[in-house]
């Protein structure tokens, strides 16, 4: 019951508008003076959940996904992935892919990936023929891959609030991120044979792939310079942050030659305001959770479920349709913070891994951002092509078949999340 | 004539309008800095370890410490230029009148969060202020210090609410 209740104030708070965080932050203060009589603690809990070191990680990865977007870096991404498999039938959409994979594993966001590579991805394939729908599609699909490649923000907040490893959660993400791209890139090709007016461009030649490659070559190093250095134990998360930080830094200056100081605070203070974002929502949560703590409402969820007799598997379903529900509405960072808290209890009670589950929830999520009423991904293509929200649903709605495919594979093969992690030495 | 002087007394900008902004932006721009410095405290700290053997002990927990005080100069920053992120399913299908008022409402809930968030840190600080304690780790330090920037980033953000809200109702711009 008093779950129900606490969800229902959430949720109706939620739905008024008001910040996110303050959303959080009040139900929590209501909870305490409920329960206890006042608000003791919840300001020495926001303290203590900002006071992390590793929350660096989440500027830092920002601002390297910044310094590389201004500095014109990604642009060649798309241009290397357009010349190597442009010419083969679907090939500009697995070109898109291509692009969001490898932007993906730079910038760690999704709205950023999908309107990084969106921007010039759309207009090329729309030249080339593409319907704007399916288009459309790829660009919102492909753009969800930013939060399940590493390094990822909303993996890095799950971590912090499961006090899982981030190092193991970016290496789990890595093969069912690919898996999930190849299957994307599998699917362009197969719908683009049944499209007729779409046309491929010519093989531009090796010599153009050769230098396509050597221009992009700066952004394609930079995801081995970032999980490199985590997998062979050289950096912690926040260090290899700033080393990313640190390579995409010095290609702007001495590769590029595009970048200044002005430059530099602008990046800064970029990363800045979208951080404040994602921190305030940590605060918002760390009071929301110190008081759901105190009226031991994760241990009631707890007790529900063991007295239900659900084992691990019965239960990791029942989250996922719940995730998947709750991702209709609510935006993916205030998901991860408010569901997890609750439901990790019971996850340790079931012998659930928690590496495995941060996958889960990381491909739940990021059917989030492509379906509706509230899918951000749908938005950011809304904002830079103008097309009918309808259209972009419709373009994305296989890709979420596609997703479930995935989500019930990994489901059934834990091994695809955990296999990588183990083999590096994590969780030994 | 007489109804457009007092059309625009009323858009004339408020005296703490120009003072909260202007503080605003000066802790969002300390705020932009600190993302800066402790990226170089990194690289420092991770070249004191690799080239000369010698680590800083110290680092993360100072890291931990300007994590929060970043939080707190920017936070009100954020505000001002509506990063902060809200659930719009339902307030970008209102009409303009009650769009004011909702806007009115989402400050008015902003400038409670502060209070809670202030007033319950403030309690904290005053008790670990009368019992002297300190932080047990290399930074030795009172635990009441890193817990202080909250004070004030509480304060800019009811400040910045406080103004937001003050706009919403007289209709003006925000």
């Amino acid at each position: 019951m008093t779950l129900v209740l606490v969800f229902a104030g959430l949720i109706l708070l939620l739905l008024t508008g008001i910040p996110i965080f303050s959303a959080l932050g009040l139900t929590a203060g209501a909870i305490m003076m409920l329960a206890e009589g006042d608000i003791d603690g919840l300001g020495k809990a926001v303290f203590a959940h900002l006071d992390k070191p590793i929350l660096s990680t989440i500027p830092l990865f920002v601002f390297m996904a910044h310094v590389m977007i201004r500095a014109k870096v990604i642009e060649d991404l798309y241009t290397f992935a357009h010349t190597v498999i442009g010419h083969v039938k679907g090939g500009l959409g697995v070109a898109t892919v291509l692009a969001c994979t490898i932007f993906a594993a730079i910038s760690g966001s999704s709205v950023a990936t999908a309107l990084s590579i969106g921007s010039s991805a759309i207009p090329q394939m729309k030249r080339f023929g593409y319907p704007e729908r399916d288009a459309l599609g790829v660009v919102a699909a492909g753009g969800t891959l930013g939060i399940l490649i590493p390094p990822s923000g909303p993996m890095i907040l799950y971590a912090i609030v499961s006090e899982a490893s981030i190092g193991a959660l970016f290496l789990a993400g890595i093969v069912p991120g690919m898996l999930l791209a190849l299957m994307f890139s599998a699917y362009c090709m197969i719908q683009a044979r049944g499209r007729n007016g779409i046309e491929t461009p010519d093989w531009a030649g090796w010599t153009a792939a050769v230098s396509a490659f050597r221009r992009s070559v700066w952004a394609l190093l930079a995801p081995p310079v970032v999980m490199g250095g985590i997998y062979f134990g050289i950096f912690t998360a926040s260090e290899a942050a700033a080393a990313g930080c640190l390579y995409a830094l010095l290609v702007a200056v001495l590769v590029y030659r595009n970048f200044g100081l002005r430059d530099l605070w602008a990046c800064a203070y970029s990363t800045m305001r979208t951080s404040m974002m994602v921190f305030m929502i940590i605060a918002g949560a760390a009071m929301f959770g110190h008081a759901i703590t105190l009226v031991r409402l994760p241990v009631g969820v707890t007790e529900a479920v063991t007295s239900l007799g659900l084992g691990p598997i019965a239960f990791i379903l029942v989250v996922m349709c719940l995730i998947f529900v709750l991702g209709m509405f609510l935006e993916s960072i205030a998901i991860i913070l408010i569901t997890t808290p609750i439901l990790l209890p019971t996850m340790t009670a079931l012998d659930i891994d928690p590496i495995w589950y941060g996958v889960l929830l990381m491909i739940n999520l990021e059917l989030a951002m492509i379906t509706p009423p509230v899918g951000m991904n749908l938005f950011v293509i809304k904002g830079i092509t103008d097309a009918p929200l309808g259209t972009i649903v419709r373009g994305a709605a296989p890709f979420v078949g596609i997703m479930l495919f995935g989500l019930a594979l990994l489901i059934v093969m834990p091994v695809l999340a955990t296999w990588l992690p183990t083999a590096a030495g994590f969780g030994r | 004539m007489i109804d457009q002087q007092e059309r625009g007394a009323a858009n004339a900008p408020l005296f703490p309008d120009r003072i909260v902004t202007w503080l605003v932006r000066f802790c969002g721009a300390l705020s932009t800095a600190l993302i800066l410095v402790i990226f170089a405290q990194i690289v420092f700290a991770v070249i004191r370890r690799y080239l000369f053997d010698s680590p800083l002990q110290w680092s993360d927990e100072m890291i931990g410490y300007l994590l929060v005080t970043l939080v707190m100069l920017g936070s009100a920053e954020a505000l001002r230029r509506g990063d902060h992120i809200a659930i719009d399913l339902v307030s970008a299908r209102l009409r303009p009148r009650t769009a004011r008022l909702q806007l009115a409402f989402a400050n008015l809930s902003v400038m409670a969060f502060a209070v809670i968030v202030g007033l319950s840190i403030w309690d904290s600080i005053s008790f670990a202020y009368s019992f002297g304690s300190y932080s047990v780790g290399y930074i030795e330090i009172a635990t009441w210090i890193p817990q202080a920037p909250i004070v004030l980033g509480m304060a800019l953000l009811f400040l910045t609410a406080g103004l937001g809200f003050y706009r919403s109702v007289r209709g003006l711009p925000q």
